[in-house]
């Protein structure tokens, strides 16, 4: 578990959310991405709008608890944990790092469900800009 | 030329604790450019209930491929530059590696343009194929 964003608001609807996320400049990964120049890592980057996809698929009522958003944490019973199975296409435009960038939004549109299957896109921007998109699916 | 553990640390600017490659060496076969190496160890930072997930795998093939142009400054003599990952496509992950596993990763170089590298990889755990894909990896100017 990493101590990399914290989740500050969300609006989750039934195709998507969008979520308001703090990046934490003290998270250990900056250690080493890199010494001295810290970067967010696109690798956490695709994996906080995973988890933030994820939330949208949450059953029943969204949970009113508090909104932690730990990389790789446990979550709540009832948002399911997938596999993201296929990373069809990901752009990384913009260098993200928590000085320059210290509260960004998580986009979500689920695109399709089937059985076991989601394909959504998600992206990480601020207002008109977009830092990065990933179109892809997860597996249940 | 074999590089391992903590020579890994010549080819990569990344430092603990997001090292995601242990061992590195040329390719043998004329398309293959490299074959990389991690073991999954239980205090790797992407590790989750006993898995290594989807962020380590990218991860690992990230590094692979900045380890690859690390090798041609390293014979240069320089430190390895900085790399960021700039396109992901066409990326399956099939199973997540467990604790112990070790990923064998072959990089093939599809191109190469103005510090831009796109590269195919094939990750496999014994004689599985775990996750494959494209990256495109730019290199920062060096300094």
């Amino acid at each position: 578990m990493l101590n990399y964003y914290h989740i500050l608001s969300s609006d989750i609807t039934s195709d998507g959310g969008m979520f308001r996320v703090s990046l934490n400049a003290d998270c250990e990964v900056y250690r080493g991405h890199f010494p001295g120049e810290p970067i967010s890592p696109g690798v956490c980057n695709i994996q906080m709008i995973k988890e933030c996809a994820e939330r949208c698929l949450e059953k029943g009522r969204p949970s009113k608890s508090p909104l932690k958003g730990d990389l790789l944490a446990p979550k709540s019973p009832n948002v399911p944990t997938m596999l993201l199975s296929h990373i069809k296409q990901c752009r990384l435009t913009t260098l993200v790092t928590p000085q320059q960038h210290p509260e960004v939004e998580v986009r979500v549109a689920i695109l399709s469900r089937s059985e076991d299957t989601i394909t959504f896109r998600g992206t990480i921007g601020k207002g008109e800009e977009v830092y990065m998109e990933l179109k892809g699916e997860l597996k249940g | 030329m074999l590089f391992q553990g903590e020579e890994i640390k010549q080819l990569i600017p990344q430092r603990e604790p997001i090292i995601m490659v242990d061992m590195f060496t040329l390719g043998e076969q004329a398309d293959e450019a490299a074959a990389t190496g991690l073991t999954v160890a239980a205090t790797n930072i992407f590790v989750q209930d006993n898995h290594l997930r989807e962020p380590g795998i990218i991860e690992h093939v990230a590094q692979s491929a900045a380890a690859l142009a690390g090798y041609t400054t390293f014979r240069q003599d320089l430190p390895p530059q900085l790399g960021y990952i700039g396109e992901i496509k066409k990326f399956h992950i099939h199973r997540l590696p467990c604790v112990g596993d070790t990923l064998h990763t072959t990089l093939r170089v599809l191109g190469t343009a103005m510090g831009i590298t796109l590269l195919a990889a094939e990750v496999c755990v014994a004689d599985d194929v775990v996750a494959e894909g494209q990256m495109k990896i730019f290199l920062a100017a060096a300094k």
